[in-house]
């Protein structure tokens, strides 16, 4: 009996909170003044269940609302059985139901608990669809079940959409790319959405002004559950053949290089491969299986380290190509078409890291790639028929074909990946938070507000140094900020232009053609030059900066490292320090203030600042005084006054907002 | 752990007693199990007052209890087509059957009856799911109503 209740209870953790009608329940037995408790505890679902037994209503019109005598307790366990595609439009029923299934810890609930998770293999169609064919429902009996979503994607296209690509799927999300533009990550069932932009890799291939194709090796995308975040794993090669990893998180909006991770060069894959996210960690398998030995190259998500375990023993190398990971039944597999068999293996690790529990299915089809299980433990896959079409297929352990699909939809090749994917209603890390903002910002606003920044810093540009060539600049952009608004992506721009016209990424950065490097003032009698963190990528980020300490004394040129990307240099503190400001490369309107001493070791003060958008362009040092301008006594006239500051200054040292505004008009 | 052929006494909502085998409801119910375990019930003199449960539904529970505990050796397709034909009540019967359940913690009948609701309201439209469950006020305000059919007309 001990045993049942213990079951009971690991079935369901909710059980926990009916401990309390128990204990009500056991006092009144043995003193009966506690009976009135309870009464009072249930009068309200009581009396109404002893009005009904005695009325005797059958008439349905005349029967009690659900919601009137079910507590919400009840009603959100029979949500929780509900197949989440059926959530989104129980949201509409009522008000409380709305509020019950919008809850975020309800969509984590479901996502644990829901028996009915659907898996999906989801591609892309024609046009700007993504088809989302529903596995299990293809192979039952059942004929009204949904078998084929077609979901369009959340951008507005202006080209052929057929560079979009699905890569990967985690809990409810899937990763597309459009190469070389940008990731996004995206919940198809809620619409939400994050659009990663990386053109800080890109801008690593640019070679004297080429753009050099951005060789992307292995991809990865999972959750780490100790930080409650997404992250989007990048393995690529830059121009020198040098490895690089790089990550980005979702929570914290930015990009975290994990160099240090790659103990030695990933030797794998010449292929985009998406990772396997299983138990916390990203699975890859290289290309070419030469060895079992550590052939499956594992990244822990948590630790943040590479580790290998080996695959199964048996393979023959030569005669296995195309060996690949699936996940079937929650449990690691390999799988890969035998040449010499015509079969497809598919090796099952049974016990996760338990090199002797990998088990051998052989599926008599040639490129076969298995999906997932059905609810028998049958294997679902696509394959092709023997009439040379693709289709979809399920066998069951013992290697007979059960039935098998045409597919109608799919005309991509075997080869492209298409994930599996499960719905959830789960949100992004910064949903909740973003969504008050995001409903306040609407699409028009974000495009003057960047375009805006962009012309502003052309214009600061011309300001600073009189002489240059704007149009001759290299101006390096970064993307403003890869995220959807109001569930759109705004198009990414292809170049320059295209960005000043629509606006839709901002000038961060510039340089003068050539040479990397960007001139401020670091104090009332040095020059600075710094170089942009383009140049000075390589781990660990640091930004340059040269000081020149004496005015016009070539050889006075000293040179500070400063161990942090996007670094500028504004001032110098009282003890030779140097303060300067940090963008976070995701969010703009955010600036994040830094010490360093001159040793390049960050002092304990940071600061986070909010800032207005035109932080994209130059900074300007302002000194507090109570100078009057020559004129200022003379003449109080406003618009004299400007002109004659700006004949005075000329635009070169001390700038106040309010007078650049102006100057900005006048031009 | 009670002997067979002990009986315990249940006092329905109008008072009414209910003498059933131990077994039938320790096997069912974890709240009853839990205190006939921890030697709270007196079978001399208890009663367990279940003031929330009427006569009529307290009597479908044990029915239930009853014919599972006498039945679980019986094929899968003649014990759900014996639960289809219990269930087989007005929705309020189905509510009541739903919070007694609830409240007795009864498993497998707190099971069968969320499958059943939930097969009540899955891939229903929303006009029809309203009307199944008798839902007049959703608590929406007009303008939410009519923003929400606009936007998912599909859905109504």
């Amino acid at each position: 009996m001990r045993r049942r209740r213990k079951r009971v209870c690991n079935d369901s953790p909710m059980l926990y909170t009916k401990s309390f009608p128990l204990m009500l329940l056991k006092v009144s037995i043995t003193e009966d003044s506690n009976k009135e408790r309870i009464q009072k505890k249930l009068k309200h679902t009581g009396i109404k269940a002893k009005e009904e037994s005695t009325m005797e209503k059958k008439m349905n019109h005349k029967s009690k609302s659900i919601q009137d005598i079910l507590p919400l307790d009840l009603i959100h366990r029979i949500l929780l059985r509900v197949p989440v595609r059926h959530l989104a439009s129980l949201k509409c029923v009522s008000k409380r139901w709305y509020s019950l299934i919008s809850d975020p810890l309800f969509a984590e609930l479901h996502f644990h608990h829901s028996p009915a998770a659907t898996k999906a293999s989801v591609f892309m169609g024609g046009g700007s669809l993504a088809y989302f064919v529903y596995l299990d429902s293809l192979f039952t009996d059942n004929n009204d079940a949904l078998q084929v979503k077609k979901v369009s994607l959340p951008f507005k296209m202006k080209k052929l959409p057929s560079d979009f690509e699905f890569l990967g799927s985690c809990r409810g999300f899937v990763l597309l790319h459009r190469d070389p533009h940008f990731l996004v990550v995206w919940n198809p069932l809620t619409g939400s959405g994050k659009r990663i932009s990386y053109s800080h890799i890109v801008s690593r291939f640019k070679h004297k002004g080429f753009r050099l194709p951005c060789k992307f090796h292995l991809y990865g995308f999972g959750y780490d559950a100790s930080q409650d975040d997404y992250l989007v794993f990048v393995a690529w090669q830059d121009k020198d053949d040098h490895y690089h990893f790089d990550c980005f998180s979702l929570r914290t909006n930015s990009w975290i290089n994990l160099d240090a991770a790659l103990s030695k060069p990933l030797d794998v894959c010449h292929r985009n491969s998406c990772g396997l996210f299983l138990n916390g960690a990203i699975h890859w398998v290289p290309y070419s299986l030469t060895t079992y030995r550590d052939a499956i190259i594992i990244f822990d998500m948590k630790e943040r380290t590479f580790s290998r375990i080996s695959g199964p023993e048996q393979p023959v190398m030569s005669a296995c190509t195309f060996p690949t990971l699936a996940l079937l039944g929650g449990c690691l597999a390999l799988y890969y078409c035998n040449n010499d068999s015509c079969n497809t293996h598919i090796w099952v690790m049974k016990e996760y890291k338990v090199l002797s529990s990998w088990t051998l299915y052989q599926i008599p089809c040639k490129d076969f790639r298995p999906l997932c299980l059905s609810s028998n433990m049958d294997i679902i896959g696509r394959g092709y028929t023997l009439c040379g079409t693709v289709g979809y297929f399920i066998y069951n352990v013992r290697e007979d074909l059960l039935k098998h699909f045409n597919d109608r939809y799919c005309w991509l090749p075997l080869r492209t990946i298409d994930p599996v994917y499960t719905e959830s209603l789960l949100p992004l890390p910064d949903d909740i938070k973003e969504k008050d903002k995001k409903k306040n910002m609407k699409k028009s606003d974000v495009c003057e507000v960047f375009i805006q920044g962009f012309d502003r810093a052309v214009l600061q540009i011309k300001t600073l140094l009189p002489e240059a060539d704007v149009s001759a600049m290299d101006v390096t952009k970064v993307a403003l900020n890869g995220e959807l608004v109001d569930g759109e992506v705004l198009e990414e721009a292809v170049d320059e232009n295209a960005a000043q016209q629509q606006g839709d990424e901002v000038v961060r950065l510039w340089r003068d053609h050539g040479e990397g490097r960007g001139s401020g003032k670091l104090t009332d009698f040095h020059y600075s030059f710094f170089s942009l963190p383009t140049r000075s990528y390589d781990p660990p980020a640091h930004s340059e900066y040269h000081i020149m300490y004496s005015h016009k004394v070539h050889s006075s040129w000293t040179l500070y490292q400063i161990p942090c990307l996007f670094f500028r240099p504004l001032w110098l503190s009282n003890n030779g320090d140097i303060i300067g400001e940090q963008f976070l490369s995701d969010k703009v309107e955010k600036i994040k203030f830094h010490i360093y001493n001159v040793g390049g070791e960050l002092l304990p003060r940071v600061k986070y600042l909010c800032s207005a958008h035109n932080i994209s362009a130059t900074n300007t040092m302002y000194t507090e005084n109570l100078l009057p301008l020559p004129r200022d006594i003379k003449d109080k006239d406003d618009k004299n006054m400007m002109k004659n500051r700006k004949r005075k200054e000329n635009g070169h040292e001390v700038h106040h907002e309010c007078f650049e505004q102006l100057d900005v008009a006048k031009d | 752990m009670g002997s067979p052929l002990k009986k315990i006494m249940l006092c329905s909502s109008e008072k009414e007693i209910f003498s059933v085998e131990e077994q039938v409801m320790v096997q069912h119910s974890v709240i009853i199990n839990n205190m006939i375990e921890d030697g709270s019930y007196n079978y001399e003199e208890s009663k367990i007052p279940l003031d929330c449960v009427d006569s009529k539904t307290l009597k479908k529970v044990i029915d239930y209890c009853t014919y599972h505990t006498h039945h679980h050796n019986d094929n899968q397709e003649d014990l759900e087509a014996w639960d289809a034909q219990f269930l087989n009540v007005d929705s309020n019967g189905l509510y009541d059957l739903l919070m007694a359940a609830n409240y007795l913690e009864i498993r497998n009948l707190l099971d069968l009856i969320y499958r059943t609701i939930k097969n009540m309201i899955k891939g229903k439209k929303i006009d029809e799911i309203r009307r199944i469950l008798n839902i007049k006020d959703h608590g929406f305000t007009p303008e939410e109503e009519e923003q929400n059919r606009k936007e998912y007309p599909h859905f109504y």
